[in-house]
């Protein structure tokens, strides 16, 4: 049964279109997962659905009776109250019911045969018992539990928990609503992997409909069974998950490709006919068939890509020295300890990640390192050269009133805006995008705003707080790639599961009995996880094994092969440029006004000798590299 | 869909599709193709033309069976003074009050039927955490919410069913054992038939009974005619 339809639903931002004439319906017990590129409009679509903003066509169909339910992405919960007090806020009616079978329990005791109180009674209990009254509570402990919030945190005020916490809590108190349409927008947002998973569980066998915005695949895959993707002003509908429906896109896509050749090869042929024979009287006629035959064809139209994707690359300026960081015995809390003691060193172009449950304290302890809050005991320090460039998960070093292009230009006045514009667009921001103004961003364009700015800083140590969140699939790819080429160091917060598994050359875990390190990427940890959970929860450091060693040795020389290729290229660059200095100081000697010139002649020819002079000196060193990086593969 | 097994499929192949059996003929052939290992129980289906998300169209209560269930009932009792006395004559398993709600708080579920004195609900109402999810709360429209102690235990002891529509407007409830005589078989059918033809809501439209299916635990269903009852 179809209990939401949105039809021939459209909007404007003025003159431009976001999307238009969209239909979706939602079943009873619909799993639809809403797809696209930063920006396309899904938030804005998914307001629409949840009747909080008009749409400007179009009207939006629901069944009488349907609750609906909508989280927001970046949405906590703002409450004085206790955590579970704020639960028990969606069962106010069931209180009331108790409250009232108390009361005519009480009267019972003084009026046992008032058969109307009975008759009272029997309604209220029925009704009670079957909204499930009786087994609210355990429901509200099953959710917080699976949130991870243990029974000691329920008496806690919502005020006093992080943003991750207060997210995961939105969720929570969404979940236990039972709304029949369930609207999340990015839910995994925040979301540590064992709550993820939780969650998985817990939306497969959900009631009612789900409806849900995300850029994680893995969720998308596991939760959804129809996919609408929002893409060039238009929505689609496809049967199946993620994958399947990437699949059913690249199949449609080389299918309209083919047609579209096929059209082409026909007008082409036709064209030809027609320009052949047209002036010649005795094939006129059919020429001219064929032209009209030509001027009736529906023209295809050329089948686009994927759509584009940022394109970028973090640059330093200059080096760090060998170490970067050193971390000793660290607690970080602001008033209360909530993890010791952490301890890691960080070396020079090292990638390293901090994972941890949700509220440990990783974002405190990226503040501490950034000297935001003092650290409680221990010490911390970095090395030389460091300058440090942060990306903050919350976005708040965004000034909301001020447009794209202004965000960055404010930051360096004195760049051209032509560079300044260079630069956003391969972060995407095209055309008229770099004049909107930051609080009209989605989330996914926000991120991209930030890592913009992060990229023009040139910064040789990059602390990143779940940079991936707001992402779309392609972005994070491209941000992975990036980083992955980033010739600085870097250390970074994340939940992605993929993300960490392709940057990360060590995982720095924190729970409440401090840090344990290892030398790996997400599988190496989790398999390391597994050996020892079995055995004892490991030390401050895992004692390293064979197997260990030989993936140290080999992330080791992958480094140095990085190092030294980095070195090649750098080389032949240099060895270029020198090439074409010397073409052009020796075009600059042939010119007449040069030849008569005995003076200008001379400091040419000076000019040339110690250009080629630097050009030997380069090609030693390219030289020596080349062979090393023979050597090392 | 899960497979049968052998012995359902074999006791399906001797009732004939599509037939609405006469109550006696059925009762028969429950006899005839039964297979449980045990004294199965026999039970009757209705579905009903009401709509139970309406408060005037729930159709529940109880009725003593003239020849009981055929399964003893453990019943406790929640009274006071002369009620807990009368409790204990009429053969309550266990009577009691604030020590009773100790008990179960303290995880005793030893039991089938909780009865209870209208003025003993008020210590009885902090076990529904405990007792709502099982359905053993006292209520009184089954008749185990009530002063008259003796009646309740007698009528739960004597074999009384308690019934109640699901959200599918369907009505399930034991009416013997395989091992009852035929008559008193059909004796107790005809008692529970009666009771949910008296309760037919009001505002229930139509047919009120779409069909009535018999069957025996492990059994096959066996669609019946209460006209020849």
């Amino acid at each position: 049964m179809i209990i939401l339809q949105a039809q021939q639903v459209a909007r404007f931002f003025g003159a431009e279109v976001l999307f238009d004439k969209v239909n979706l319906e939602v079943q009873d017990h619909a799993r639809i997962g809403l797809v696209g590129v930063n920006g396309a409009g899904k938030s804005t679509l998914l307001r629409i659905i949840a009747e909080i903003d008009p749409p400007d066509q179009g009207q939006i169909v629901m069944n009488k009776g349907i609750t609906l339910g909508y989280l927001a992405q970046n949405s906590g919960l703002d409450s004085s109250k206790t955590v579970y007090a704020e639960m028990l806020t969606v069962f106010t009616d069931l209180q009331k019911m108790a409250q009232q079978l108390k009361d005519i329990e009480l009267q019972l005791i003084d009026h046992p045969t008032d058969a109307s109180l009975l008759a009272n009674y029997d309604t209220l209990q029925t009704t009670f018992k079957a909204q499930n009254g009786y087994s609210y509570e355990t429901e509200i402990k099953t959710v917080l539990n699976g949130f991870q919030f243990p029974e000691e945190t329920y008496q806690m005020s919502v005020a006093s928990l992080s943003g991750g916490e207060r997210s995961r809590l939105a969720l929570a108190k969404i979940l236990l609503q039972k709304p029949d349409i369930l609207i999340l927008d990015e839910p995994t947002n925040h979301l540590d992997i064992e709550t993820l998973n939780w969650l998985e569980n817990y939306l497969q066998g959900y009631p009612g409909a789900l409806l849900t915005v995300s850029h994680d695949q893995y969720f998308l895959d596991h939760v959804t069974k129809e996919i609408y993707a929002l893409s060039r002003h238009q929505l689609k509908h496809y049967r199946g998950n993620y994958t399947n429906y990437l699949e059913q896109a690249a199949a449609e896509l080389k299918h309209a490709e083919k047609e579209y050749e096929m059209q082409q090869t026909e007008i082409k042929k036709l064209q030809t006919f027609v320009d052949k024979n047209l002036s010649r009287a005795s094939t006129t006629k059919r020429a001219q068939a064929r032209q009209k035959q030509l001027d009736k064809m529906v023209r295809l139209e050329k089948p686009k890509n994927a759509e584009q994707s940022a394109h970028f690359r973090f640059e330093i300026t200059e080096e760090t020295g060998k170490e970067v960081l050193m971390v000793k015995d660290l607690a970080v809390g602001y008033d209360e300890v909530m993890s010791r003691p952490i301890t890691f060193d960080v070396r020079k172009q090292q990638r390293v990640a901090i994972i941890g449950a949700n509220g440990i304290g990783k974002s405190t302890l990226i503040k501490t390192l950034l000297g935001e809050i003092p650290a409680l005991a221990g010490t911390f320090k970095f090395g030389a050269n460091v300058a440090i460039g942060y990306y903050d998960q919350n976005q708040d070093q965004l000034d909301p009133k001020k447009t794209v292009l202004d965000t960055i230009w404010d930051e360096h006045p004195l760049l051209p805006e032509q560079q300044i514009r260079n630069v956003l667009g391969s972060f995407l921001f095209r055309g008229d995008d770099v004049q909107k103004v930051v609080h009209q961003l989605s989330g996914g364009e926000k991120a991209r705003l930030l890592l913009t700015k992060l990229a023009m800083e040139k910064r040789n140590v990059l602390i990143m707080d779940e940079p991936t969140n707001h992402l779309d699939i392609q972005s994070k790819e491209v941000l992975e790639e990036a980083l992955a080429n980033f010739a600085g160091t870097l250390i970074f917060v994340s939940h992605d599961r993929y993300f960490i598994n392709s940057l990360a050359e060590m995982v720095v875990d924190i729970d409440a009995n401090g840090s344990h390190l290892y030398a790996g990427n997400y599988d190496f940890y989790l398999e390391k996880r597994a050996e020892t959970s079995t055995t004892e929860s490991p030390k401050q450091t895992e004692p390293i094994s064979d197997n260990q060693a030989a993936f140290i040795a080999d992330k080791n020389k992958q480094k140095e092969i990085r190092k030294v290729k980095r070195a090649v290229e750098s080389a032949e660059k240099q060895l270029n440029e020198l090439g074409a200095e010397n073409d052009r100081i020796q075009l600059a000697m042939t010119q007449p006004e040069v030849l008569n010139d005995f003076q200008k002649l001379a400091d040419l020819q000076a000019e040339l000798e110690k250009n080629e002079q630097q050009q030997e000196e380069v090609e030693a060193l390219w030289l020596q590299a080349s062979e090393e990086l023979e050597s090392l593969t | 869909m899960s497979k049968h097994g052998k012995k359902y499929t074999e006791a399906l192949k001797q009732v004939e599709k599509n037939k609405t059996y006469a109550a006696d003929e059925a009762v028969a052939l429950l006899k005839k193709i039964d297979y449980a290992k045990f004294d199965a129980t026999v039970e009757v289906a209705y579905n009903l033309s009401v709509d139970p998300k309406q408060a005037d169209q729930q159709i529940r209560g109880a009725v003593v069976l003239p020849n009981g269930t055929g399964k003893t009932q453990r019943v406790i009792v929640f009274a006071e003074g002369p009620q807990a006395k009368a409790a204990e004559e009429a053969g309550a398993d266990v009577v009691g009050s604030d020590d009773l709600v100790q008990r179960i708080q303290d995880g005793w579920l030893d039991f089938d039927v909780a009865v209870a004195t209208p003025p003993m609900m008020a210590k009885v109402g902090r076990l529904g955490r405990v007792l709502g999810p099982k359905g053993l709360m006292p209520n009184p429209k089954t008749g185990t919410v009530t002063m008259d102690v003796t009646k309740a235990v007698n009528d739960v002891k004597a074999g009384q069913v308690t019934y109640r529509v699901d959200k599918a407007g369907l009505i399930h409830a034991p009416i013997g054992k395989i091992s009852f005589d035929d008559a008193k078989l059909l004796e107790n059918f005809k008692a529970f038939n009666e009771v949910i033809l008296r309760a037919r809501p009001a505002a229930a439209k139509g047919n009120y009974m779409k069909s009535v299916t018999l069957t025996s635990t492990f059994g096959p269903g066996l669609p019946v005619d209460t006209n020849t009852l």
